[in-house]
């Protein structure tokens, strides 16, 4: 918790807050916000007791009694803010996807179709369509209300995380692929554009593994 | 009457509560608590958190204004919103409708 956030309220109201921030995962971003208007929704509770006649104390407490267990509320945020991380998630492997697909395509086998590509490295497609479809699934579970199938997951961060593992996959047999053929057959590895495409699925290979490895090999704490 | 006996109901009670206009999230509160008599006075932990539900579900939508001279997140209905809320008004009408129909129906038999 943000300490302009703690010493704002008297005590009962920060303990908390601070409870409730504890229950968060850390790695989602919109927690602070969420907290800030949850404080600002005690405040006006607060100023209401304060207009029956009760004490600044009496009426904080009254107010954190009343907005529910930290569990419960920790828990409820934790749900929301979680499809929009998978929601985000989703979005970015979409986006980079057919951007680092051209950035090799156009390293290891420049002017050829992408289907050249996919020739040479057998494995890539069906990762490849494996991370797409997962992740247009997770667009689909948290999309708009109307388009949500039934068996939708009230968290779906692992449909993103099993995206972000298939990403990881094909990144990784990219990147094998060109060591190999960069150790027997040194001369026909183009320069820059090589390093470029490293680089971009270097980075992105730090962020997908890690949201792999958090979301995957942990238990959901209320699935 | 306490949150858990709202459930299944509590977006319907939300997206109606902002059919007259955008409202922070403590007015949404006090609207419900002031329009039905003092029945419904939800948790504030419970509104908050479901507010953002029904904007990621693309039901309202929020922005920031400012409120008695403090900087607030205002939430108001989308046109998907009005949909969800006309389509719920329809199934209570039906679903209350039938629901007194028995019990009339039981409390007649009984007479």
């Amino acid at each position: 918790m943000s300490r302009p956030l703690s010493t704002r309220h008297p005590d009962p109201v920060s303990s908390y807050l601070v409870a409730i921030d504890a229950e968060i995962p850390r790695w989602l971003r919109s927690r602070r916000a969420a907290l800030s208007e949850l404080a600002d929704g005690l405040d006006d509770a607060i100023t209401d007791y304060r207009t029956q006649g009760l004490s600044p104390q009496e009426a904080a407490t009254r107010a954190v009694s009343d907005s529910g267990p930290p569990s419960i509320i920790a828990d409820a945020f934790t749900d929301v803010l979680s499809a929009g991380h998978a929601r985000r998630t989703a979005l970015a492997l979409l986006v980079t996807g057919p951007l680092i697909g051209v950035v090799w395509l156009n390293a290891l086998v420049p002017g050829s179709p992408p289907t050249m590509l996919l020739a040479q490295i057998l494995p890539l497609g069906p990762v490849i369509l494996a991370s797409v479809v997962t992740s247009v699934l997770t667009l689909l579970v948290t999309g708009p209300a109307r388009l949500r199938p039934a068996w939708a997951p009230r968290r779906p961060q692992r449909l993103a995380a099993f995206a972000c593992a298939c990403s990881v996959v094909g990144d990784l047999l990219v990147l094998g692929t060109t060591m190999i053929t960069a150790l027997t057959m040194p001369g026909n590895m183009a320069g820059y554009p090589l390093i470029g495409a490293v680089v971009l699925t270097l980075t992105r290979l730090a962020i997908t593994q890690r949201v792999a490895r958090r979301d995957l090999t942990r238990a959901p704490s209320n699935p | 009457m306490r949150a858990e006996a709202l459930k299944g109901h509590l977006d319907g009670l939300l997206l109606a509560s902002l059919e007259a206009g955008p409202l922070h999230g403590y007015a949404v509160i006090e609207v419900l608590r002031d329009g039905s008599s003092g029945h419904f006075d939800l948790p504030t932990g419970t509104v908050y958190p479901a507010l953002r539900r029904l904007e990621g579900a693309g039901l309202v939508q929020s922005g920031w204004s400012v409120v008695s001279g403090r900087r607030r997140r205002t939430y108001e209905l989308t046109p998907a919103g009005r949909r969800a809320l006309n389509d719920q008004r329809t199934l209570w009408d039906e679903f209350s409708g039938a629901v007194s129909a028995l019990l009339r129906r039981g409390a007649e038999a009984a007479t």
